[in-house]
């Protein structure tokens, strides 16, 4: 983002070329890369240069990675990207659930790590209460609006006619949209916290869901699946107008 | 290791009581005829202790079976009937010999498993060795091209030009790799003792899925699938499912030369549900099919493609679909080129419908 001041990407890897890579990448976009290989290092870094955004691998020698969003939670919403490994679905979600706003699976390439970082900083600069959502009082990403005056949800102008519940889903996930909800945190905010973990309903009612707003069901332009973690509601790009 | 450990003594004991029971029956039933001492009770007993001592692991039940034949002997089916009596000159024979019997059988028992044993760790080595070579094979070459790569970069004065081509072939060899260590990764989630971790998921948010990743590749195909409306709730591990999917459509890409396009067709059948991947490529000749899925064939569609083959890809994919219980075969195409179908376990619930 072109500003007087630049964005503050604060790196936590402990891997030599993976840190070269990162700051490399980020520090060519423009951005102010600060590079820590420790845990307890990161943590005094983000309590006195206050980062805008947190680059976090969860594998560090002196300091479980977790331990970190959970302590950074305790006082800061600064995001928290996690670059983790693929294979471990578990932590992934694990880490999202304590408060990490997404993450990023090595291997990845500079144009998906600058994305990632772009919607995590334009997550903290558009709140709920100044951004569009509450502007206009719903979302839009293509064809598709979620009018939460009139708790409806269009494609193409159509009212698409989702049932309470699915309306409710769509409606989270939208205020959500660009970031990973687990199946974990969806059910606790659509159901309460004392709803078993069972998922089924939640993917049978998405599947619903995308019959209703996808063309085509097995390619979807709007809801992604992210196997193993939950689901993630597409962004708008910053290329598309606004109406 | 508890409970199989508790399983086997279950199972030990349930095989010595059945063959002790029917050892005491049998005497108790041939004793009716003739009522005098019973010579035949000490021959029932001794082929009871060679069974128990055949059919249990280890000694002890072996040993636990001859003294208790040894018992039931003395007690019931020689004078005096129903008491025990240790005076009776042949008692310590018989007691040595069951025990004899026993400890000898049971030896010769656990020699043969420890022998099997053996011989499947031999043969799993082997297996192992095997994979470890072909994939060090696999990766040698294109880490060599890496390596060569980026040291002419480093020492060598270059044309910009020439600078991007060397960079490009190692971001293609980098992938290369990636592609194969995530199919590596696939195969340690559920082999060395770890158990495949099954869950119901919908199917089409697992193509979804695949196919988002698939179409992040350079050089992809369009893929069109035919969906079922039903919502389809298979038990899987999404991941490895995910993963069969990239292979298959890498695989596509790789090396059916002129493909077009990708089908993924779906149906279900009785008990299981039935991909195929197929394409609009030259097809698999008839003579390689039956050796594309095992990974022994390096060569396939050699005509077409460099030095790269997904063999381990595909045999990965078999493995995969295995472990689910599932089969993988590769066939012709309606649309022209090669199909390669899988079908998983599955079993239709109503409740899903609407």
């Amino acid at each position: 983002m072109p500003g007087d001041i630049k964005s503050k990407v604060l790196i936590i890897e402990d891997d030599p070329g993976i840190c070269t890579f990162l700051k490399t990448t980020v520090g060519a976009a423009g951005y102010d890369a600060i590079v820590t290989g420790s845990g307890s290092h990161a943590l005094n870094i983000i309590a006195s240069h206050c980062p805008d955004c947190i680059l976090l691998d969860l594998g560090l020698p002196d300091m479980d990675g977790c331990e970190i969003i959970r302590s950074v939670r305790k006082w800061t919403q600064t995001p928290i990207v996690v670059i983790s490994a693929r294979s471990t679905e578990e932590d992934k979600a694990g880490a999202l659930d304590l408060g990490a706003d997404d993450y990023i699976t090595k291997p990845f390439g500079a144009v998906e790590l600058l994305a990632r970082i772009r919607a995590a900083l334009r997550h903290t600069h558009t709140t709920a209460e100044d951004g569009e959502l509450a502007l206009t009082g719903s979302y839009r990403v293509g064809e598709l609006c979620v009018d939460y005056k009139k708790r409806r949800v269009f494609l193409r102008g159509q009212d698409v006619h989702l049932t309470p519940n699915e309306f409710r889903i769509v409606a989270l996930l939208g205020r959500h949209a660009g970031q990973v909800m687990t199946y974990k945190a969806l059910l606790r905010e659509l159901w309460g916290p004392s709803v078993s973990m069972d998922n089924k309903i939640l993917r049978v009612h998405m599947a619903n869901i995308r019959r209703k707003l996808e063309q085509n069901p097995n390619q979807p332009r709007y809801i992604f699946t992210e196997v193993g973690v939950g689901y993630r509601m597409a962004e708008r790009s910053e290329d598309e107008p606004t109406d | 290791m508890e409970q199989p450990k508790y399983r086997r003594f279950f199972r030990n004991g349930l095989l010595f009581l059945l063959i002790m029971g029917a050892a005491v029956a049998l005497s108790m039933a041939l004793s009716g005829i003739n009522d005098d001492n019973n010579p035949f009770a000490m021959a029932v007993f001794i082929l009871a202790v060679a069974l128990v001592a055949r059919v249990s692991d280890g000694y002890l039940w072996g040993i636990a079976a001859s003294l208790l034949g040894t018992f039931c002997v003395n007690y019931i089916f020689t004078y005096p009937f129903w008491a025990f009596d240790v005076t009776y000159p042949g008692y310590p024979l018989t007691v040595a010999v069951m025990l004899i019997v026993s400890i000898l059988i049971s030896a010769l028992t656990t020699q043969i498993k420890r022998q099997e044993q053996l011989r499947f760790e031999i043969e799993r080595e082997k297996i192992r060795a095997n994979l470890l070579r072909a994939i060090a094979h696999d990766i040698r070459t294109p880490l060599a091209s890496i390596l060569g790569a980026s040291s002419a970069l480093r020492e060598q004065k270059l044309s910009p030009n020439d600078q991007t081509e060397l960079i490009d072939g190692i971001h293609r060899d980098a992938q290369w790799l990636v592609r194969v260590t995530e199919n590596l990764l696939s195969i340690t989630r559920f082999t060395g003792g770890v158990a495949l971790k099954k869950e119901d998921e919908v199917l089409e948010e697992i193509i979804g899925s695949a196919i988002l990743k698939y179409r992040r590749r350079p050089a992809c195909l369009p893929v069109e699938v035919d969906t079922p409306e039903r919502i389809l709730m298979v038990p899987m591990d999404g991941v490895l499912i995910e993963q069969v999917l990239i292979n298959l459509f890498d695989n596509v890409s790789d090396h059916a030369a002129g493909a077009s396009r990708i089908w993924l067709h779906i149906s279900t059948e009785p008990g299981r549900v039935v991909l195929s991947v197929e394409d609009d490529g030259p097809g698999i000749p008839k003579d390689r099919l039956s050796r594309v899925l095992d990974g022994s064939l390096t060569d396939l569609h050699s005509q077409t493609d460099d030095r790269r083959n997904m063999g381990i890809g595909l045999s990965v994919c078999r493995s995969i679909i295995r472990a689910h219980g599932g089969d993988l075969s590769a066939g012709r195409s309606a649309h022209g080129g090669a199909a390669l179908r899988f079908y998983l376990p599955y079993q239709e619930e109503e409740a899903y419908a609407g």
